[in-house]
């Protein structure tokens, strides 16, 4: 029931918009999951670095875009774009380490709820930090001193809020790779929903929408570390403690897939 | 969370020390600082709480008052249930860095980590019963903090003051009768009542978490980190613990490291355990706060200063 | 006299790099481009519909290397009270930091405004607004299409136009009927009907490279050298629905010749369509 501020740089359409009141979904897991996985497989994944590199065409762009790279990123519904800007100059000079910004944005017509405003949320810039400390771990930021490192990530479809955020790490990995930024290990992430004390993996929105905890792990399988976790619903630390496990299992998985995609994408 | 930078020699005395199992200020390493607590000090409120980790000097101070007003219903909102809103600014006073649009990103992340740990079935609150008539009226909490002052150890503070605030928080009482009107039906209508004496606490606010944040400093890790101490931080993660020892909400921070998976276990359990004298503390000071407040009520302008 | 001791030569990705517009001259002086088109040829188009789940109505538009998803979304509105029948359809486009490194991130560029604006008035005439009334003068459906680049490599108008063409020939709208007590509108999404357009569009792009040579569909090296550029848009029937120039002069015959060419181009278009 949001009203959309008028905007004169964006075409306006009526001021206040409501969503109509669609008829009820059915449980989810009514008869297993809709799409018939198991408890704990994560969507089909495909990614693919590159297909957005900007082209270096005059010396201005070249410099701003040098070693830039891109991905596209599905898992299931969801899919995911990523641009990668850097090393270029950064904002604040006299830094020991470099810095990694992101930029988080919903496509407009990209969720399944209410339709978003132009103007950045506050979710939006949550998830962009979100993002940024789930990556930075990983980036070797004491090779980079005064430069900066820009991520810009737009959600072009979404199913599942944690799902996403974890693809958007997955596809902010893979376009730093094909940025040739260097890295400690890629990170890989995956989600999971607590339904009926069961931890379901990769959780559809409609999934989502009725398991009573989420969870999201970012993890680099090669350096051992978490380096992102976000928990949101009540559990026992000993369902804390098996999520955790399961998690990083799952984001092994994903990493493994996240390495075909890049060798692929390199051999191509 | 802070622009202090240490100088590596610095680094490394920390770093060592709390390898070590030694801190600065002579605390252990799961020991928190001294917490002094302050209710109901803003009289247009409906609970108010003051909270400041550390001491005069050298702490870490949340300012948080909270407002309830009775919302109509729109299509599309859940039914019967209330709402919890939370806003949470950083005071320019408090750092340098916080002037103009410096403490945006920070604002932000309090904000959705309070909301995360408050909105929904795991802070506790009985929503349901902060709805008035369903589908037509219910109670919104605004939730409002403000950060006076950052030594280390935000969120914590934030979480200690918030639910202190909500302990003492009073909400009017509402009469809700049944008209028929002109067609026969049954229409629901409410009353607020006006009176200071006859007001109740919001349900279920015995059952709200409290936070742990450990800070990882080297190999090991020490909870309510001191400035000093934050700057030489490499990552953070907070867990929110109810007083039923479930984990409610983990959030790592930091850009620095994540956290092996071994440690990341022990941490979880840690904070049970951990959480469990946090909560009799936050008893022990919250019943002294009371006791205290009653017997100085005439005179809470000089009462409110002097706590700090 | 140039002489030939201090003659410097370089590999071909220096020489486009410090040199972008001989690099150019060079190919458009021998009337070929330095992709291997011919001066009239467009590059190859392709158009998926239906691709997001989560919009009523989307489609991807892949023109060369540059990239466009549309998605529309429907919502319920109350109508303007001069027009109580008439539904709304909004259009912008999102030119973000993500499609190129010549775009700022932040409130929208001058040059998406401008597009934003040119796609609005172009498609103001194709969707019939009554058809979007639910209820008179209490409810009607609000259409809000929004064009996102993922990958900018020139010619972004006709890139959007056709996005927003099959996307809006892909909208189903959810039938829905308002509740006069409560006010409510609810839809089943069950039973959903397409949207009719009342005409289509097909756009072609020229750019007048270096003042000197006009060319179909150029790509983003040829952009950054246009002087001018003149964008035709015909009707399904072949009429012309709208002709934009931008810059330098363009002689009359050569427009001319562009709207011939735009002709073939629409069918191509309407092949890639379906």
């Amino acid at each position: 029931m949001a009203t959309n501020a008028m905007d004169r740089r964006r075409i306006n359409g009526p001021q206040r918009t409501v969503e109509p009141i669609y008829s009820k979904d059915t449980d989810p897991f009514a008869s297993g999951r809709k799409d018939s996985r198991s408890l704990d497989q994560v969507r089909p994944i495909y990614m693919k670095t590159g297909p957005l590199s900007t082209q270096a065409n005059d010396l201005s762009a070249s410099s701003a875009a040098a070693a830039s790279g891109s991905a596209f990123y599905e898992q299931g519904n969801i899919r995911v774009s990523c641009a990668v800007y850097g090393p270029r100059q950064g904002r604040k000079s006299n830094t020991r380490m470099g810095s990694f910004d992101c930029d988080f944005r919903y496509a407009p017509f990209s969720c399944s709820w209410k339709k978003r405003s132009h103007v950045r949320g506050a979710d939006e810039k949550e998830i962009s930090l979100m993002l940024e400390h789930a990556i930075a771990p990983a980036i070797r930021l004491d090779a980079y001193p005064k430069a900066c490192i820009d991520a810009f990530v737009t959600v072009i479809e979404s199913d599942g809020k944690s799902a996403t955020i974890a693809a958007a790490i997955n596809c902010i990995s893979a376009a730093l790779v094909d940025a040739g930024i260097e890295m400690y290990d890629s990170v890989a992430a995956c989600s999971m929903g607590l339904w009926e004390s069961q931890w379901v993996a990769d959780c559809s929105q409609a999934e989502e929408n009725v398991s009573s905890s989420t969870m999201i792990i970012a993890y680099m399988p090669s350096a051992d570390e978490v380096t992102y976790m976000l928990q949101h619903g009540k559990t026992s630390p000993d369902q804390t403690d098996q999520a955790v496990q399961t998690c990083i299992n799952m984001c092994t998985r994903v990493y493994a897939v996240l390495c075909r995609g890049l060798q692929a994408s390199i051999s191509e | 969370m802070t622009s202090l930078i240490l100088s590596p020699a610095e680094q490394d005395f920390i770093t060592r020390g709390v390898e070590g199992g030694f801190r600065a200020d002579g605390r252990g390493s799961l020991d928190r600082r001294q917490v002094t607590l302050r209710t109901n000090m803003i009289s247009q409120a409906n609970g108010s709480a003051r909270c400041r980790m550390g001491h005069l000097n050298v702490g870490t101070d949340v300012l948080v008052g909270i407002k309830a007003e009775v919302n109509t219903w729109t299509p599309g909102e859940p039914d019967n249930i209330g709402s919890i809103v939370c806003n949470v600014e950083c005071s320019p006073s408090a750092a340098q860095e916080f002037e103009g649009r410096g403490a945006d990103e920070l604002n932000i992340e309090l904000t959705q980590l309070l909301d995360r740990i408050l909105n929904g079935p795991q802070s506790g609150i009985c929503l349901e019963k902060l709805c008035i008539i369903p589908k037509q009226a219910y109670w919104v909490l605004h939730i409002d903090a403000l950060v006076l002052d950052v030594k280390g150890g935000i969120v914590d503070t934030l979480i200690w003051a918030t639910r202190a605030a909500l302990l003492s928080t009073k909400l009017p009482r509402v009469v809700v009768e049944s008209i028929e009107d002109e067609d026969g039906n049954l229409q629901s209508e409410f009353d607020v009542v006006d009176d200071a004496e006859d007001q109740i606490a919001v349900e279920g606010v015995n059952n709200l978490p409290l936070t742990v944040t450990f800070n990882q400093i080297g190999k090991r890790y020490v909870i309510d980190a001191s400035e000093q101490e934050e700057a030489a931080t490499q990552a953070r993660i907070t867990v929110a613990v109810s007083p039923s020892m479930d984990i409610c909400a983990v959030q790592k921070s930091g850009i620095l490291r994540g956290f092996s998976p071994s440690l990341l276990t022990e941490i979880l359990h840690t904070a049970c355990k951990i959480a469990r004298e946090e909560f009799s503390r936050f008893k022990d000071t919250f019943a002294a706060v009371l006791s205290n407040q009653s017997s100085n009520e005439a005179n809470t302008g000089s009462t409110f200063l002097g706590a700090f | 006299m140039a002489s030939t001791t201090g003659q410097l030569t370089f590999a071909i990705e220096t020489f486009k790099r410090i040199h972008p517009v001989e690099f150019q001259r060079r190919f458009l002086s021998q009337q070929t481009r330095h992709d291997g088109r011919a001066f009239d040829e467009f590059r190859n188009t392709q158009v998926v519909k239906g691709t997001i789940s989560t919009a009523h109505g989307s489609s991807t538009v892949r023109i060369g290397n540059t990239t466009m998803v549309c998605g529309i979304k429907a919502e319920v509105s109350e109508p303007d009270v001069s027009r109580p029948n008439e539904g709304f359809l909004t259009t912008n486009i999102d030119l973000s930091p993500m499609c190129s490194a010549s775009y700022r991130p932040g409130a929208p560029s001058e040059e998406a405004q401008v597009c934003s604006e040119h796609l609005f008035r172009l498609f103001s005439g194709c969707v019939d607004l009554a058809a979007l009334c639910i209820e008179k003068g209490q409810a009607v459906w609000a259409l809000a299409a929004d064009v996102v680049c993922l990958k900018s490599d020139g010619n972004i108008m006709d890139a959007a136009i056709i996005a927003l063409l099959a996307a809006l020939e892909d909208v189903q709208l959810p039938q829905a009927s308002l509740d006069s007590v409560t006010g409510v509108v609810s839809a089943d999404k069950t039973m959903a009907k397409r949207l009719q357009l009342q005409r289509r569009l097909f756009p072609a792009s020229f750019s007048l490279v270096d003042d000197a040579y006009l060319v179909a569909d150029a790509d983003d090296a040829e952009e950054r050298l246009a002087t001018g550029s003149l964008l035709v848009v015909l009707d399904g029937n072949g009429k012309l629905a709208n002709v934009w120039k931008r810059g330098s002069f363009i002689g009359r015959d050569a427009i001319a010749r562009c709207v011939e060419e735009a002709q073939a181009r629409r069918n191509a278009v309407a092949k890639a369509l379906k």
